[in-house]
């Protein structure tokens, strides 16, 4: 099996999302490929970066999920090339661990990472996610494309899902959190419903929201410094909700 | 009263015989200046005393055998005064009934002279002579002697061998001796030093084996010291060799587990079972941690990650937070903002595994951060069991699980605390477990702060900021921001 590798598509209908599974292990490639032929999806399978271009070519591609670790051309050039053409959402297979590689999956355009071994929630639910957002930026300005948000001396970077302090330290907040914020940073000074941010934050990334955003709010509030501070860039409108109260820039 | 003996000379020798090399050579040469000194002087003072024996014996013995026909050829009365007038300042002639030497004290002493008396006045009788040391600070030889005449009277003498017997020996010997074994110990420690310096590096770099990079040895120094660097550089690359080859198959086995891992994920899924599903993805679960635990070790001071000004407040916080909403306890007290340069993925990992171990094994995580010195002073603490006071240290070393209840938790290969030990000491910290008072195990951590970071650590206003719904999954913690200074 796998001799020929753009035949697997699925048996799902003509309007399921196509995704393209570029992976040079041919079990894991079918597997890819049947499971999300289970799961609502079309998929076709690549080996390598010459049968990625020609699937490409040939056939309308909703979706690339992209393995980094690839003989010949590896997965973050091919990431490059693509964008320079194409605005097909990229999701990156890296290995657990190797931080490198995401930063840099993200940094040359990829818009999600599945570490590997995944799970198949995950995996699911990233896709999902990253589907939900391109067909978002149809609908709205987002900050897919932007790279930094500054506020009050802050700095979040939407490439490498990363937040700095005015001091320059990194500072980690959680995927959900990350969601959070970025609500409030593309719709600041503007008063948002608990049920708005948990909508927002549910397209910007695929794991399930087991906290309530009051919770999350709080957290964040501490990691944005002091209470009294902090209180002052994400204020409680009360029987409203939450407004971001700093001035955002993007770049 | 036994081993009394071996007892003194065990300790004699602590006492007088150097522990250093450079020491005891010094010591041998030493004792070896002092023994050949010793023995030259004992045979040249011999010889010096023949020679002046001969010349004495010529000069001495016929003026001795003079006097002693004379006083054969005088009468009895006139013998002590005829006597005084032969005498000369270097030769004092008395004449007595008995002699001034009583015994031939020292029979065998100046053979030649005694032959050379006889020789010349064959009608002597016993001639007893005693040799010593007069005058100031015994400086000047003196030979007495009684000599017997026919009659059975005595003729003593006095002489004073000024000149013609070596000076008095002990001292000039001692000081001469000394000022030689000093000689020979400055010398000594000189040349020493540079042939002991190879081997001090030598050791040194043995030493080092296996804790970080390779180090080569200088070959120099003398043949068989370079000799055994030589060996000891070839047995240092086997080392490494082995140990590189060792890690890489381990590492190359553990990424490629991954990729049937993957299958066996996705092959799960088309499991009917739901039951038999969950089985599945756990022991696969099971098998990646067991990986990224191996991986994390064996990557360990090879990580290519970059050191980063990170928040520790956010990254603790975070972790306590994923324990929260995984149905955890765990609480995080101290100040909001830490801004301290590390290696970020690697402390997280440090911290996740000292956390996990806690929630795993001591049913909860109470996580206190506070600035301690010149760095921070992280506790995470739990209400658990705690370990063997003997187990303490043993349970940092690789691959070592406490035969009981820590098998688990860490992907069950027994590195979590050995890679939590290894990130922390790459930061120059340190990580410390011990028992609490109150029940329970505190693992300390230490990180340095190296560059002074403006914000960070702002003492008073925000250290104790411990309410806030984030700690709701911990309704029994109590807050712990203020009791963390040692």
């Amino acid at each position: 099996m796998g001799k020929q590798a753009n035949t697997m598509d699925s048996s799902a209908t003509g309007g399921a999302p196509h995704i393209l599974v570029v992976e040079d292990d041919t079990g894991t490639r079918t597997l890819l490929a049947r499971f999300l032929g289970e799961n609502g999806f079309r998929a076709t399978g690549a080996r390598n970066g010459a049968e990625m271009w020609e699937a490409l070519e040939g056939t309308a591609i909703d979706l690339v999920l992209m393995d980094v670790m690839l003989p010949g051309t590896s997965g973050l050039d091919l990431c490059r090339t693509i964008r320079r053409t194409s605005a097909v959402p990229i999701i990156m297979v890296t290995a657990r661990g190797a931080e490198t590689d995401r930063v840099l999956g993200l940094e040359l355009g990829a818009d999600d990472y599945v570490p590997k071994p995944f799970s198949r929630a995950e995996l699911l639910a990233r896709i999902r996610a990253v589907l939900r957002r391109g067909r978002g930026i149809v609908e709205e300005p987002s900050s897919a494309r932007v790279r930094r948000l500054r506020f009050a001396s802050w700095v979040l970077d939407t490439a490498r899902h990363e937040l700095k302090a005015p001091d320059g330290a990194v500072v980690e907040i959680s995927g959900a959190e990350y969601a959070v914020l970025l609500a409030f940073l593309e719709h600041p000074q503007r008063v948002l419903t608990r049920d708005r941010v948990l909508e927002l934050s549910r397209n910007r990334i695929g794991e399930v929201f087991d906290r309530s955003v009051d919770v999350l709010v709080s957290r964040l509030r501490r990691k944005l410094g002091a209470p009294e501070e902090a209180s002052e860039l994400i204020k409680t409108v009360r029987g409203a909700g939450y407004l971001f109260a700093a001035d955002v820039s993007r770049e | 009263m036994t081993g009394f003996w071996p007892r003194l000379r065990a300790h004699a020798l602590r006492l007088f015989w150097p522990n250093g090399l450079g020491g005891r050579t010094i010591l041998v040469l030493s004792a070896a200046v002092v023994l050949v000194h010793l023995s030259t002087v004992l045979l040249y003072h011999d010889g010096a005393a023949d020679q002046a024996d001969a010349v004495f014996a010529d000069q001495v013995a016929s003026r001795l055998a003079t006097a002693a026909q004379a006083m054969t050829e005088t009468a009895r009365p006139e013998r002590d005064g005829r006597a005084h007038l032969l005498s000369l300042p270097d030769l004092v002639l008395h004449w007595g009934d008995h002699a001034a030497i009583e015994a031939p004290a020292n029979a065998a002493a100046l053979p030649n002279f005694r032959r050379r008396l006889r020789d010349l006045a064959p009608g002597l009788g016993d001639v007893s002579v005693q040799y010593g040391l007069a005058g100031a600070m015994g400086a000047q030889a003196m030979l007495g002697g009684s000599v017997r005449l026919a009659d059975g009277t005595f003729l003593n003498f006095t002489s004073t061998l000024a000149g013609s017997v070596p000076p008095g020996p002990v001292h000039s010997t001692l000081l001469s001796t000394t000022l030689m074994a000093v000689g020979v110990v400055a010398v000594a420690s000189l040349l020493l030093r540079s042939l002991i310096r190879p081997l001090r590096r030598l050791a040194a770099a043995a030493d080092e084996i296996g804790r970080g990079p390779e180090v080569a040895v200088a070959e120099t120094g003398p043949e068989e010291v370079r000799h055994v660097a030589q060996a000891f550089n070839g047995m240092q690359a086997r080392i490494h060799r082995l140990m590189r080859d060792r890690t890489q198959a381990l590492a190359a086995v553990s990424h490629d587990l991954r990729t049937p891992i993957t299958r066996l994920r996705l092959r799960a899924g088309f499991v009917a079972d739901p039951e038999m599903q969950a089985a599945i993805d756990a022991d696969l679960e099971e098998m990646e941690g067991m990986i990224e635990a191996t991986l994390a070790y064996l990557r360990g001071e090879a990580e290519t990650e970059p050191k980063q000004v990170t928040d520790l407040a956010a990254l603790l916080s975070t972790l306590t937070d994923d324990v929260c909403d995984a149905g955890g306890t765990a609480t995080y007290a101290g100040p909001n903002h830490i801004a301290i340069p590390l290696h970020p993925s690697a402390v997280r990992r440090a911290f996740a595994n000292l956390v996990n171990n806690a929630v795993a094994y001591g049913g909860s995580a109470q996580v206190t951060a506070a600035r301690s010195g010149a760095g921070v002073l992280v506790r995470v603490e739990d209400t658990g069991p705690g370990i063997p006071e003997g187990d303490l240290d043993r349970v940092f070393e690789p691959f070592q699980r406490l035969e009981h209840s820590r098998n688990r938790g860490t992907g069950g290969v027994g590195l979590g605390l050995a890679i939590a030990r290894q990130a922390i000491e790459n930061e120059g910290g340190s990580v410390r477990l011990s028992n609490r008072q109150q029940g329970g195990l505190s693992a300390e951590v230490f990180l340095p702060v190296h560059a002074p970071a403006r914000h960070s650590l702002s003492p008073g206003k925000d250290t104790v900021a411990m309410s806030g719904p984030h700690l709701g999954c911990s309704p029994g913690a109590k807050p712990a921001g203020g009791s963390t200074e040692t």
